[in-house]
């Protein structure tokens, strides 16, 4: 029975993995930036959540939409001072570009990092904000003697809902469409009249806008938000997105479910402290064994 | 505790800042070799701190010293490097990346719960005898040297081209994979000997040192100085080493500054400073007609300016995208 247990906490972290992952896969796959300030959003979601909710007391839904309006910000602000710029940047090629742009995130990492840190430190003694208790009243329900909160299924269901909602207008819209053209070949769908500058930001904002998302119910649940919060789930992003396969929605979401397993597994079966390691080890057997991930297209790289 | 706070920045003294920046310079290159072969693997942080525990592991517990410990880290890391290039061959631009960062977590991972052998999350201290500012010379001299050396081999050319186009390399029989292979490797046996001299000047080495901030550390230095000319990683960690001096009076925003700076030295100054003062030097030469000391050396000058130029795509006035990369074939030939 413990195991079973340690299997649904794992499956319910999880579709927080993924929801976090599917907006990592879009950047990826899309506009070909590893965001490595993506971690950060989480961050300062779940910071300005606890502000708003201590302050003007916003009711918990609300307070979901507001964090996918901040984490839109953050990503709209990054695209405007460094993924735009260089993107466009003639003193940069394909491949220096990609690196540069690898760059500029951990450099805008520093710099966001750096302030939700500031923040926190002139606010509170431990640098350590919570939610008010009565943001969400989560309580345990047992499922056939599995223990679960309350809070935990709203979770995995926001997750599933908004994967399936990107899922469905990647696949079936206009926009979705204009999406993977621009993901295929920037220089082609622009040609073809696709805006990429407009779509690059649509796209960096609805990545941002569910990390923001994932920040308060991250918050929420486990009640303890710092400004490293999101690091430790940026590096679990990067795994899901290899499990997965770079640009897949669906993969992101079976990814971030298979993560949340085997962390959960590992747990019961070895230590906690190996979770990390598990991790990543099963990224680098998936790598080695199937480089494009359990759903994605394999890709001919250049040389 | 002196050097403990000389290694955080707090003393301000121009030895101290020398020693540090000559440390630095020492782990960059080991990110040089990689980057200026055009490769994403990142993993070389983990090498580092595999030679500083090696170094650390060796002297505490086998009173093995300082110099024997700078010939087998080394020849660790390499073995190391070669288990792990076989996966990674395979990978390339953002998915080695990835697994670069994959390498680090699980490193750090390793540190932490082998405890027995690494002392856990408290690490290992009291490595001694330290070195100092003599040792540190020495290590950066050499090093330097031999990247100036290599600059001007046909390896530094097959380097320079491969970062330019690999497929133009592949073509001029660079052998790109075995290439970049080989540099994995010498990144890793160099990225120890940075590590054991860490190990040695610090005294002492903790897993919170072997990741993600060293990572970003020394990348900024190697793009700061820029990977296109051996001075660049020797450069880039002087400026970067002083930086936080001069950005003291700033506190708590100091790191935000330094991000910044970071970013604004990505967009503005992507070659770097040498890279920088180079297109600078060439440019002048070009407008006074002034000759190299030989003509085959300035052919070569002109090329490697030319290869630094080469990449940038340029607009036509129809808006397509024209790639140039065989300008930088002269050099080799």
């Amino acid at each position: 029975m413990l195991l079973l247990q340690q299997i649904v906490n794992g499956l319910l972290i999880g579709a927080v993995y993924a929801l976090f992952a599917t907006g990592l896969s879009l950047t990826l796959g899309v506009l070909r930036i590893m965001n490595m300030a993506h971690g950060v959003t989480i961050s300062i979601a779940a910071i300005t959540g606890v502000e708003v909710a201590a302050h003007f007391g916003l009711p918990f839904p609300l307070l979901l939409i507001m964090g996918g309006l901040v984490g839109a910000f953050v990503g709209v602000v990054s695209e405007t001072i460094v993924f735009g710029p260089l993107r466009r940047s003639r003193s940069h090629d394909s491949h220096s570009r990609e690196f540069s742009t690898l760059l500029g995130s951990l450099a805008l990492l520093t710099i966001l990092q750096s302030l939700a840190q500031i923040y926190t430190f002139d606010y509170t003694d431990d640098q350590i904000l919570r939610f008010p208790t009565d943001v969400f009243k989560s309580r345990i329900v047992s499922l056939g003697g599995i223990e679960v909160r309350t809070i935990s299924l709203v979770m995995f269901a926001v997750a599933v809902v908004l994967s399936g909602l990107v899922w469905w207008v990647m696949r079936w819209t206009q926009a979705g469409r204009a999406a993977r053209a621009v993901a295929a070949d920037h220089e082609a769908a622009s040609m073809l009249g696709i805006d990429v500058t407009r779509y690059a930001y649509v796209i960096i904002g609805s990545a941002g806008a569910l990390a923001g998302v994932a920040g308060i119910l991250i918050g929420i649940a486990f009640n303890s938000v710092d400004y490293l919060i999101g690091s430790a789930y940026l590096l679990r992003g990067f795994a899901v997105l290899i499990l997965g396969g770079i640009g897949s929605v669906p993969g992101a979401l079976v990814g971030g479910l298979t993560l949340g397993l085997a962390e959960g597994l590992t747990v019961h079966f070895i230590d906690s402290s190996w979770v990390d390691a598990v991790a990543f080890g099963l990224l680098f057997v998936v790598l080695v064994v199937r480089p494009q991930g359990m759903f994605g297209k394999l890709e001919v790289d250049r040389a | 505790m002196m050097a403990t706070l000389a290694v955080l920045g707090f003393d301000g003294t121009a030895q101290t800042l020398l020693e540090l920046a000559l440390l630095n310079a020492l782990m960059a290159y080991s990110g040089y070799v990689v980057v200026a072969g055009g490769s994403f693997s990142l993993a070389f942080v983990a090498f580092i701190g595999l030679g500083a525990y090696t170094a650390a592991i060796l002297s505490l517990d086998h009173s093995i010293g300082f110099l024997p410990a700078l010939i087998i880290a080394p020849i660790l890391a390499a073995l190391g490097a070669l288990v792990l290039a076989k996966p990674l061959e395979r990978l390339s631009g953002v998915y080695l990346a990835l697994v670069s960062v994959a390498v680090i977590s699980v490193f750090r991972v390793l540190l932490l719960n082998f405890d027995s052998l690494t002392g856990g999350a408290l690490g290992k201290s009291g490595i001694r005898p330290r070195i100092g500012t003599q040792e540190l010379i020495v290590g950066a001299v050499v090093v330097v040297a031999l990247f100036a050396l290599i600059y001007r081999s046909m390896v530094g050319r097959a380097m320079r081209l491969v970062r330019a186009d690999p497929l133009v390399a592949a073509s001029m029989g660079v052998n790109v994979r075995r290439l970049r292979l080989w540099l994995f490797v010498a990144s890793a046996a160099l990225g120890a000997i940075g590590g054991v001299f860490r190990a040695y000047y610090t005294g002492f080495v903790v897993p919170g040192d072997y990741g993600f901030e060293l990572l970003i550390t020394l990348l900024a230095m190697v793009i700061l100085g820029g990977v296109g000319h051996w001075t660049g990683p020797l450069i880039g960690a002087a400026l970067w080493t002083l930086l936080p001096q001069w950005l003291d009076p700033l506190g708590l925003w100091r790191d935000v500054a330094t991000g910044g700076i970071l970013l604004l030295i990505i967009l503005l100054l992507p070659q770097g400073i040498s890279g920088g003062v180079r297109t600078v030097v060439h440019k002048a030469r070009r407008r006074f007609q002034v000759r190299g000391s030989s003509e085959e050396e300035h052919t070569i000058a002109l090329a490697e300016a030319a290869a630094d130029e080469a990449g940038s795509d340029m607009v036509q006035p129809g808006g397509d995208l024209v790639r140039a990369p065989a300008a930088g074939l002269d050099g080799l030939t």
